[in-house]
């Protein structure tokens, strides 16, 4: 890529491809945009010509637990149990160890971890124990298939929590799983990126996808952000010199993109205003719940038995 | 000509043909191309041995590039040895897991389907705990800090790096081309050709065997080293995953299976393959896959010894001979 | 850590389940081995491919999934029996190291055709019986999963009628023992392989309709469960089909009771350390089957 001209790279999505790929554009100075890599090794080397736009898993699992104590105050505090599960990759794993060590802090007991491989053949076992230790809060951190497995098990052994809570998770706020599976999916609820309702811009994107006949993900308005972004960048560069894009992307201020972050501003290669929102499906919409000056829904919990 | 002599010429051939281009061209997509050629060579290299040459044919070679490419890793990371000492020590440890896999299954007499399943199941089980070990940096993988020194194995110059490649590449060519020509060479040969018959006749089976096994792993583990500090991230994926397993097994039948300069001809022709259908195909994933599987089936069906054993069809065809 | 005897119980009846299904996968690829001393590396790649259909069929043409075993299995029938008699066979040349190669370049080939056709996604189909259950006290059964479980053991029933009681049957059995003899005796040896092979397929083919119903597919999900019947087989003791059938509960009830005791991913590990052991220490199987 380096020989043909490129100035800039804009991407990443699976973590481990990030980690990869950003070292190898550091070697060249070229400078790069990670629109959803969430491990937060991505930022944490000093890799200078690396930028992230969307938050990391420090931040995601900070407001994920503020907000879940937050919930579970307004309701009374029914919620005193939690039980994760995660699948065995980078992605699942890396949350699991945070979370188990923010859980205790705020109260709510990890009454167990199971984790899983990816693909697993069957999720039986897992609802299993998860009847069996009864936790009030289950938190699924796994991707699509094995999600959608779990949920549809816990509804065929009739297992309900007082709540799903999701963190980060691969079909909570995917509407392909709800409008497929909608009582599995009823009232699960998701900490995790997803556009600014308030902004037409995004809104339009949405209907204009809906239109083909596309499910929306989260990340399509990511995407398209930090494109936005990096072209704001190479604007105010005025020139393609890798190290100009560079220092345009460090000052950057950016404020007209799609995501609920505020103007752009990066420490350290990190867009400090970036930050996931709460999620639930309600009906066969997926809403947002927190924080409160755009959300669109009241949050449901607990869950109506 | 000899399958031999063939072998040789093309060999010396293509690697000197290799050697300058980066003299012709500093264009990195070239050069990064050429090196994952030369790891994958080297990877094919190492199975080619044990199987071209001694009739096993392993379906986990995995295993041994994992090891190769953690060990150089974790040897530099934790126990902070130098990074080529640590290469070295990577492909030693991949030696020495060869020889462990090898007298298990040669010990039970696994041949055949039974030899490819075990050593499959062997690359899977080291991928599993290599992915919950949290000393192998678990599921997060590796990154070998970029720290770009002469002394560190790594380089400004993609063209230094690809040079080392190469030039290992030619080291485990010769090593192949010494090797059909001695005794150890020979028993392989005949173990490949009838195991029982060659026992009969005081070949020490089992003992051969385990030699070419450590071999083979030490030659793959190298490759796994290389890419290890080449791209300075791994992770079980990476390392263990079926996907070298099956390259390492592809390039070497498409080139020659049993022949030095097979390998290298092939690893050269899958890369090749790879960058075309991703140009006529655009990015519909898994096309050329579906290539080398086509490849694969055809080659086996219609030319048993790969492209090098055409092109020695061709020229007895010429020779009249 | 301890559970209560319920749970305990509805695990083990959970590794029965699934069992099941497993031992349909490796009843097709112990019989191939049994005649034709042949491992079908395709094997996986071929459930994935009878899975697609299978959603393809439910997605497009609305058709249940069960009411898809009359269309893939045949299908499947066909597609194998013609892979053996014009691909495999003639290409191998007879030799065994050829066959998996062959085999192993099918799979590939299979598994990134669908890769291409239908993209990494993972795809599901809701059918209103997805969730319907028997409440047995301890557990809820589910009913698609009770009718795989019955489905595997009819079909593992049949295959073994055929073999012992049948014409066609005895052909084959002859071939697996013999196949120089058989011919001589009239038999189409080439024939009796695609047969067999189809066979094979045809068995992955009913495997899949029983699985869409509770389970997803993605173009790899076929290796998830090939390996485990690679295990099973050598358990069982390749080539025989009631140690195949024994092998994949045994195999399905200690996955599910080590998941349920250690974790998901080291029951995973637990399978191939089976398989590992099984190869090493006995070659030909824990249930004493001929080798």
């Amino acid at each position: 890529m380096q020989s043909e001209g490129v100035v800039a790279i804009v991407g990443g999505y699976a973590s481990a491809i990030c980690l990869a790929t950003t070292q190898a554009a550091a070697r060249y100075d070229l400078p790069y945009v990670v629109d959803v890599g969430v491990t937060d090794a991505i930022v944490n080397r000093g890799l200078k010509n690396t930028f992230r736009f969307g938050p990391g898993f420090g931040t995601v699992t900070q407001q994920a637990m503020d907000n879940l104590t937050k919930i579970n105050e307004a309701a009374g505090k029914p919620a005193k149990t939690v039980m994760l599960v995660h699948e065995d990759g980078l992605f699942g794993a890396g949350l699991a160890k945070l979370l188990q060590a923010e859980l205790p802090k705020r109260g709510f007991e990890v009454l167990d971890t199971l984790p899983h491989p990816t693909p697993a053949r069957d999720m039986t076992n897992i609802a299993l124990q998860i009847k069996a230790k009864n936790p009030d809060i289950l938190i699924p951190s796994s991707y699509y298939g094995e999600f959608v497995l779990l949920a549809r098990t816990m509804q065929q052994q009739k297992i309900k929590p007082k709540a799903i809570y999701a963190v980060l998770n691969g079909a909570a706020s995917n509407f392909r799983f709800v409008k497929e599976f909608p009582e599995a999916a009823q009232f699960v609820m998701d900490c995790n990126h997803w556009h600014d309702p308030r902004k037409p811009a995004a809104e339009a994107l949405r209907k204009s996808l809906e239109a083909q006949g596309k499910f929306w993900t989260y990340n399509i308005p990511m995407n398209y952000s930090a494109v936005l972004l990096l072209a704001d960048a190479l604007e105010r560069a005025a020139s393609t010199d890798r190290a100009k894009v560079t220092e345009a992307l460090a000052s950057s201020t950016f404020a007209d993109h799609l995501m609920p972050y505020g103007p752009t501003k990066f420490v350290n290669g990190q867009n400090t205003g970036a930050a996931p929102v709460n999620t639930q499906v309600q009906g066969s919409d997926i809403k947002v719940i927190f924080p409160a000056e755009f959300s669109n829904a009241k949050v449901v919990f607990p869950v109506p038995a | 000509m000899r399958q031999e002599r063939l072998s040789l010429v093309l060999s010396v051939g293509l690697l000197a043909g290799l050697a300058v281009v980066p003299l012709v061209t500093a264009a990195n997509t070239v050069l990064n191309f050429l090196v994952f050629a030369m790891i994958l060579a080297l990877a094919a290299h190492g199975w080619n041995l044990l199987a071209g040459y001694a009739g096993q044919f392993s379906f986990g070679h995995a295993a041994f590039f994992g090891v190769g490419a953690y060990g150089g890793a974790l040897l530099q990371m934790r126990a902070g040895i130098n990074p080529w000492v640590a290469f070295l020590g990577g492909i030693m440890l991949a030696g020495i897991v060869g020889a462990v896999i090898g007298a298990l299954s040669f010990r039970a007499d696994l041949r055949g389907s039974y030899f490819s399943l075990v050593t499959l199941a062997f690359a899977e089980v080291l991928r599993i705990l290599v992915n919950a070990t949290p000393a192998t940096g678990g599921a997060a993988g590796l990154l070998i800090p970029l720290d770009v020194r002469f002394a560190n194995f790594q380089f400004a110059s993609r063209a230094a790096f690809y040079w080392i490649a190469l030039a290992l590449v030619a080291l485990v060519t010769l090593l192949m081309l010494v090797i059909e020509n001695t005794r150890f060479g020979a028993y392989l040969t005949a173990i490949r050709e009838n195991e029982d018959a060659a026992r009969a006749l005081g070949v020490d089976v089992f003992a051969e065997k385990i030699k070419a096994m450590t071999l083979s792993a030490a030659i793959t583990g190298a490759a796994g080293g290389l890419y290890a500090q080449y791209f300075l991230y791994l992770d079980a994926n990476i390392g263990f995953g079926p996907w070298i397993s099956i390259e390492a097994l592809v390039a070497p039948i498409i080139g020659g299976l049993g022949t030095a300069a097979g390998p290298l001809v092939g690893a050269l022709a899958l890369q090749m393959l790879g960058e075309m259908s991703k140009t006529v195909a655009g990015r519909i994933p898994g096309i050329d896959l579906v290539l080398f599987g086509l490849l694969l089936v055809l080659v086996i069906a219609f030319m048993r010894r790969g492209v090098v054993g055409q092109l020695q069809r061709l020229a007895m065809a010429r020779g009249g001979a | 850590m301890m559970f209560s005897p319920e749970i305990v119980m509805a695990a083990v009846l959970n590794g029965v389940m699934t069992g099941s299904v497993y031992a349909l996968i490796a009843l097709g690829l112990t019989l191939v081995y049994g005649v034709l001393h042949i491992i079908n590396f395709a094997h996986g790649a071929m459930l994935t491919a009878a899975m697609f259909a299978v959603f393809v069929g439910h997605a497009v043409f609305r058709i249940d999934p069960y009411a898809m075993i009359a269309v893939v299995a045949p299908l499947f029938f066909a597609l194998g029996y013609a892979l053996q008699r014009w691909v495999i066979g003639p290409a191998a040349h007879g030799s065994e190291s050829n066959v998996l190669l062959v085999t192993l370049g099918l799979s590939i080939m299979i598994e990134n055709a669908l890769l291409a056709g239908f993209r990494s996604d993972t795809r599901s189909i809701d059918v209103p019986y997805a969730f319907s259950s028997l409440d047995l006290g301890f557990t809820f059964l589910s009913v698609p999963r009770l009718v795989a479980f019955g489905v595997s053991i009819a079909v593992a029933f049949l295959l073994w009628l055929l073999l012992a009681r049948t014409d066609a049957g005895k052909a084959i059995r002859a071939v697996a023992k013999e196949p120089t003899g058989a011919e001589l005796v009239g038999i189409r040896v080439e024939h009796v392989f695609a047969v067999t092979f189809g066979l094979g397929a045809a068995c992955v083919a009913v495997a899949a309709c029983l699985l869409m119903p509770t389970f997803y597919v993605s173009p790899r999900i076929g290796n998830a469960f090939v390996l485990v019947a690679f295990t099973i087989v050598v358990l069982g003791g390749m080539g025989s089909i009631p140690g195949a059938v024994l092998g994949a509960l045994f195999v399905g009830v200690v996955e599910s009771l080590s998941g349920l005791f250690f974790n998901e991913s080291l029951a995973q590990l637990g399978v191939f350390l089976i398989f590992i052991l099984v190869l090493l220490l006995r070659p030909r199987g824990l249930f004493g089957a001929k080798a």
